[in-house]
């Protein structure tokens, strides 16, 4: 059984564990190609207006999905391997350990945001740039630089007690928790404020390229089932069924041929979170 | 990625996207992007399409053209994001794409909101710190 731990209780056996299967899948070149389905779900949503991976309610069971996706090439490698989750409410410092060289790495340097330590520094030759947006070959932070905090515990908070999934029109403009918790109900909030606050690769529609891109994810993910926790009756999922160019309950999400967002509800049939 | 391949992908994508409608044609509205990303470009925001820009930012050239202006424009790379707008930085273009009323974001800046192109285009410029950016096949 996958259980998901927090990052920050890992021991450095776990750590050293975790990066070590980035790297595998990374040399194997599968990682790269989590890279180009995340830029090509950006892109296709946005010349369609039909919103599967962002910005509508499908956001949370699309990235569900492509965690475990990425989590099941992890443990090819190494059965032991789960995907920590990092609590950015918690952890919330250039200064935290996520960023030590045993682990993440640290902040890019002034120059050209160039990550320069850890094991995902470019000069260590294990991580390259392969799938982008533009000519950066080099992991690239700025932690704090473009926003100085990341979302607070209140924020959170305030999230998981809204009692209704997501909303009209299951886009730009929706309330409820999936809208709250992406950020796109406020400016720079929430999921994309971590994004934004990293800066770099995980600004970009390539933010996979950045290995903290999981364990983000992975925070997100377990507050959707946090939130399910605390409103068992409340609808896991919205919209039901019938909705124009939004992904129902029982549609399918590329670019995956079968899988619906009721196949991600229980995500205890995949992983738990510890 | 495992399970579907490239081109199952995409043509899953289609079938799902078929019958859908472009990015609305609202335009962003100052209200919604708060102070802080700048104001100097809302003002094309406000009434309908935004208007074009040429101009130098940081040592980059940066052009934005609505798609009615472009038509006859030489085409770079691929149909990219957005049939709306085009924006080039050094005759490169960089994605852009409309978010209903809430403004616009870029390739480059894909977790914020800009009132304006340009204000995305001016902040890929900030961003990029001298890299350049790279067409891409927006289907895969
Ligand atoms: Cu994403
Ligand atoms: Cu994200």
């Amino acid at each position: 059984m996958t259980v998901r731990k927090n990052q920050a209780n890992l021991t450095a056996a776990e750590k050293k564990a975790f990066v070590d299967a980035v790297l595998e899948v990374k040399r194997l070149g599968v990682y790269d190609e989590f890279v180009l389905a995340h830029r090509t779900r950006f892109s296709i949503d946005m010349n369609t207006g039909v919103y599967v991976g962002h910005f509508g309610p499908s956001f949370l069971p699309w990235h569900r999905k492509f965690l475990i996706d990425f989590e099941n090439e992890l443990r090819k490698v190494d059965a032991s391997v789960s995907i920590p989750y990092w609590d950015w409410t918690a952890d919330n410092t250039v200064g935290s350990s996520l960023w030590a060289p045993a682990f993440l790495g640290g902040t890019g340097r002034p120059l050209d945001d160039q990550v320069m330590d850890g094991p995902f520094a470019h000069s260590g030759g294990n991580w390259t740039i392969n799938v982008s947006v533009d000519s950066r070959p080099f992991l690239a932070r700025n932690l704090a630089h473009r926003v100085p905090t990341l979302p607070p515990r209140s924020d959170v908070d305030a999230a998981l007690a809204m009692p209704t999934y997501d909303s009209p029109p299951f886009r730009d403009g929706s309330t409820g928790f999936r809208s709250a918790l992406e950020g796109s109900a406020g400016y720079m909030s929430m999921h994309n404020r971590v994004h934004t606050w990293v800066w770099g690769h995980m600004e970009t529609s390539v933010s996979p390229n950045d290995p903290v891109f999981w364990l983000h994810h992975a925070f997100v993910d377990k507050l959707w089932a946090d939130w399910h926790a605390l409103h068992p009756t409340s609808a896991e999922y919205l919209p039901a069924g019938g909705t124009v160019d939004v992904i129902d309950l029982n549609d399918t999400m590329p670019p995956w041929p079968n899988t619906t967002p009721q196949d991600m509800l229980d995500h205890t049939q995949f992983y738990t979170y510890a | 990625m495992p399970g579907p391949t490239r081109r199952q992908a995409l043509g899953a994508a289609i079938g799902v996207a078929a019958g859908g409608a472009l990015i609305g044609v609202t335009t962003a509205s100052a209200d919604t992007v708060p102070a802080g990303t700048g104001s100097e470009g809302s003002a094309a925001g406000l009434a309908g399409t935004p208007s074009s820009f040429d101009e130098v930012f940081e040592g980059r050239r940066i052009q934005g053209t609505p798609a009615e202006a472009r038509a006859s424009a030489h085409a770079h790379g691929h149909a990219g994001h957005g049939a709306g707008y085009r924006v080039l930085i050094d005759g490169r273009e960089l994605p852009v794409m409309q978010h209903g009323r809430n403004g616009w974001s870029s390739t480059i800046n894909h977790y914020e909101r800009f009132a304006t192109p340009l204000e995305a285009a001016r902040t890929a410029v900030i961003s990029l710190k001298g890299a350049v950016v790279v067409p891409f096949d927006p289907t895969a």
